[in-house]
């Protein structure tokens, strides 16, 4: 019985630990969150616009106060090849986060031979 | 004569230490000016670029790409500001897709005009060029929308003395066929400097 106290304290432990702990979220490796804390990305989509890609990514702050990003879009062809790395479809953009809010950020691919994306974001300084 | 050797060397150590050029990593650069710089037009070209890579009522389509001219983008602002290098953003976007086409015969700038396309077809005649190489009549086409704007500074001033410069940028792609207005989109961006600060 008693280690079976003591591993139900542990359990116990390592939950109220993680509560305490709000860690980025994002469970799609499309998404890079280069140090970024206590932003979720909660989904990520795509669609079409003519024969070119789109891609939505569905950000939520988890803080109480505002969170300025840096983000950008890189585009890959069907052999996963980078399409118009310098190209201003896959510039710097900055987006603001108010406390808890949730905000959608697209993106149209440069050309119909885009296949799939990579989003890199990180907290602007 | 000790102090005056003393001063000239403190000087050279001076100007040593303070004389130096550094490359800017633009990639990674966070530092913010009080102009419309580089990452601000950066900024503007990727969100409007994005906008009218989007924007469904101008129709355009692989199969059928759309033919923009550039127009004139007005700078009302206190920088010594081309608009050029914006709108060559914008260009390089657009030109990027398939679904559009940048016309080099009508823009409003003359570094939007390639002069190379009336001086190929000036030689028509001339026995001197093969015939078969020179472009042939008709060939030339009329844009189907053209892309034009305004560059706008507002100084404000704020509570504490100090100025908050805001900057606008709004362009508007107009369908030349019946000169309606299928796409508009502004771009703001904000700077703040402390009071008795210049504001260019």
């Amino acid at each position: 019985m008693t280690w079976i106290k003591g591993y139900g304290i542990a359990v116990c432990a390592g939950a109220l630990a993680l509560m305490g702990c709000r860690t980025v979220q994002c469970w799609d490796n499309r998404v890079t969150l280069a140090n970024v804390s206590d932003v979720a990305v909660e989904q990520v989509s795509t669609g079409h616009v003519g024969q070119s890609i789109t891609a939505q990514i569905r950000l939520r702050s988890l803080r109480s106060s505002p969170v300025q990003l840096r983000l950008r879009f890189s585009w890959l062809d069907g052999a996963g090849q980078a399409v118009a790395a310098e190209a201003p479809t896959s510039a710097w953009r900055r987006v603001s986060l108010a406390p808890q809010e949730v905000r959608f950020v697209d993106a149209v691919a440069p050309d119909a031979s885009c296949a799939s994306f990579m989003v890199y974001i990180q907290e602007a300084d | 004569m000790y102090l005056r050797v003393a001063t000239v060397g403190l000087s050279l150590l001076l100007c040593w230490g303070c004389a130096s050029t550094e490359r800017v990593d633009v990639h990674n650069d966070t530092e913010t000016t009080v102009s419309f710089d580089i990452h601000d037009i950066e900024a503007a070209a990727a969100m409007l670029s994005q906008s009218l890579l989007q924007a469904r009522r101008i129709g355009a389509t692989s199969e059928k790409p759309v033919l923009v001219a550039f127009g004139h983008v007005t700078n009302d602002t206190c920088q010594l500001f081309d608009t050029d290098v914006l709108l060559r953003r914008l260009e390089e976007a657009l030109v990027t897709s398939d679904r559009f086409e940048v016309s080099a015969v009508f823009a409003g700038r003359a570094s939007g005009r390639d002069d190379q396309i009336s001086a190929a077809r000036s030689v028509r005649g001339n026995a001197a060029f093969d015939a078969a190489s020179i472009q042939q009549q008709g060939q030339l086409r009329v844009p189907d929308i053209s892309i034009s704007g305004k560059l706008t500074q507002r100084n404000v001033r704020r509570d504490n003395g100090g100025t908050r410069i805001e900057y606008f940028v709004t362009l508007k792609a107009t369908r030349l066929a019946d000169g309606v207005v299928v796409w508009q989109r502004s771009f703001q961006t904000v700077k703040a400097v402390a009071a008795g600060m210049p504001v260019w």
